[in-house]
């Protein structure tokens, strides 16, 4: 017997009409998918779990009157994400205010480190995890949730200036990372690219 | 510093906001050497790379979903809306603490309390029980201060973080949690307390007997019994009562279990203490059979899940707090 998958319209409809089984299944699909996004630009699984629920209470809350246009997905997503960044503001951070850098970097001097950490993809993940709060911050919003520059500014209350700033050493930081990798011969096959 | 400027212009081609003059001049030191070349393509590769970036996180969506469930149904509820205490009143306040801080620097200098302070790291829970015997099982990331032995007028800890409170029951001596946002005060009980520094909301969930909790900065309390929480939100100053009648709050601190190759009949022996319930395995091959797993603050229902799913075996409730258990086998 084969079981039909209902679409998200028959699932939104179910829930309009409070049925606990449809906001399960949106439950199931989405949750993790919002914890994680809020876990990746604050760094804190707590208030994730905290902003994740808060979303699917509202939606529960106003089942009756929502009005979804967009792709569900991508309303929970802009939910949470403002929620997120909300919980930053609200935080009061000084962006401008000194940093301590990550307790030992990632530079991997020697031969041997250098083959033991072939993935430098997972290098270059670790070390985001490791960059100072406020830098760690900015990058994710930037480079892997896709916001403009102009649109952290406006969010955060923080000026462009210091999201450049924030960015760059993001940058410098992850440079240090990678470049002892590719200095190791590989390079030189890149040089006719830049002639 | 040199360096430092062109990393910055790199960083607005990649952002997409590099204008003509400064591709120029970038495009300029690109030129000049090797090693800037080298900068530039590290840069580029770290960039690149970073895309797929994703942090991992170990989601019980039953447990938060029943979580998510016991907000809704919370038809109980009844919100109190702080009212900020009058200035006079402050003052008096004021006064009053200064007061008490004096007499209790004093007593706390001729008793001389030593205070001990227990972290936890993420992930881990540590049980500890205390002078009165009192137990407490303090959650991941939390800190917990509590004297070596108590003074005979109260009994006062401090918590930040999250914690399981099993109070000793002394009606002479009250149990008092200093918290982030507020105090619980208690005789004996046993209930949770939920303050992390990053969250807004304190929650305190009872489990039995009677607690108070005070905001801080408030002259309002709430009382709770068994089976109710309050939840204090110190950001919109709500402090809400209702009732938690699954006391999902306290999911967390039911046991962990972790067996390995441990016959059935002795791991269900185990759970039935933990969730004080009885079994009857019909089958006698089944007692045996070797379970090995970790049931780490699982429901019990998703216990038996997995085990019917292992082992083809049916938990029927034969009455209240007993099981039988059907078929089965390794």
């Amino acid at each position: 017997m084969s079981k039909t998958i209902p679409t998200e319209k028959e699932l939104l409809n179910r829930l309009k009409n409070g049925d606990r089984k449809a906001f399960r299944i949106l439950f199931d699909q989405f949750y993790k998918y919002l914890v994680v996004t809020v876990f990746n630009i604050t760094g804190d699984d707590h208030l994730a779990r905290d902003l994740a629920q808060d979303v699917f209470f509202e939606i529960w809350k106003k089942r009756e009157t929502i009005q979804i246009t967009s792709s569900l997905k991508s309303y929970l997503r802009r939910a949470v994400v403002n929620r997120s960044l909300n919980a930053i503001k609200a935080k009061r951070l000084d962006y401008n205010a000194p940093e301590k850098l990550p307790e030992k970097p990632h530079s991997y001097e020697n031969a041997q480190e250098i083959l033991e950490a072939q993935d430098l993809e997972n290098l270059i993940h670790q070390t985001i995890d490791s960059l100072p709060e406020k830098c760690r911050m900015v990058f994710v919003l930037c480079r892997i949730e896709g916001f403009s520059h102009k649109e952290v500014s406006g969010k955060l209350g923080i000026s462009p200036k210091t999201i450049e700033n924030q960015m760059t050493k993001a940058l410098k930081i992850l440079r240090n990372v990678v470049q002892p990798h590719i200095s190791k011969g590989l390079f030189w096959l890149f040089i006719p690219l830049f002639f | 510093m040199k360096e430092e400027l062109y990393i910055k212009l790199l960083q607005k081609e990649l952002s997409g906001g590099l204008n003509p003059s400064e591709k120029k001049s970038l495009d300029e030191w690109l030129k000049q050497s090797i090693d800037n070349q080298l900068i530039a393509e590290s840069i580029r590769k770290a960039w690149q790379l970073s895309e797929g970036y994703s942090k991992d996180i170990y989601i019980d969506l039953d447990a938060e979903f029943l979580q998510l469930e016991s907000r809704i149904d919370e038809p109980e509820a009844v919100t109190v809306k702080m009212k900020p205490a009058r200035n006079w009143l402050k003052i008096a306040a004021a006064i009053i603490v200064l007061i008490v801080s004096v007499f209790g620097i004093s007593r706390f200098l001729q008793e001389d309390i030593h205070w001990v302070t227990q972290n936890t790291s993420e992930n881990q829970v540590v049980e500890l029980t205390l002078a009165d015997g009192s137990k407490i099982s303090l959650n991941q990331n939390s800190t917990f201060t509590y004297p070596e032995n108590f003074n005979t007028q109260e009994r006062r800890v401090k918590l930040s973080g999250e914690a399981f409170f099993e109070v000793f029951h002394n009606p002479n001596a009250p149990f008092i949690v200093e918290g982030r946002n507020g105090e619980t005060t208690v005789l004996g009980t046993s209930f949770n307390v939920r303050n992390y520094a990053l969250e807004a909301r304190t929650i305190v969930t009872v489990r039995d007997g009677k607690v108070r909790f005070s905001p801080n900065g408030s002259t309002q309390h709430v009382d709770l019994t068994a089976k109710e929480k309050a939840v204090f939100d110190k950001e919109r100053g709500t402090l809400i009562k209702s009732k938690d009648e699954r006391l999902v709050a306290i999911k967390w601190h039911s046991k962990v279990f972790d067996f390995e190759d441990t016959p059935l009949e002795q791991a269900l022996d185990e759970l039935g203490k933990a969730y004080n319930i009885e079994f009857e395995i019909l089958d006698e091959k089944l007692k045996s059979c070797p379970l090995t797993g970790n049931y780490e603050r699982k429901e019990l229902n998703v216990i038996f899940q997995y085990l019917e799913i292992s082992y083809g075996m049916k938990f029927i409730e034969v009455a209240p707090k007993k099981y039988k258990v059907e078929g089965g086998n390794c």
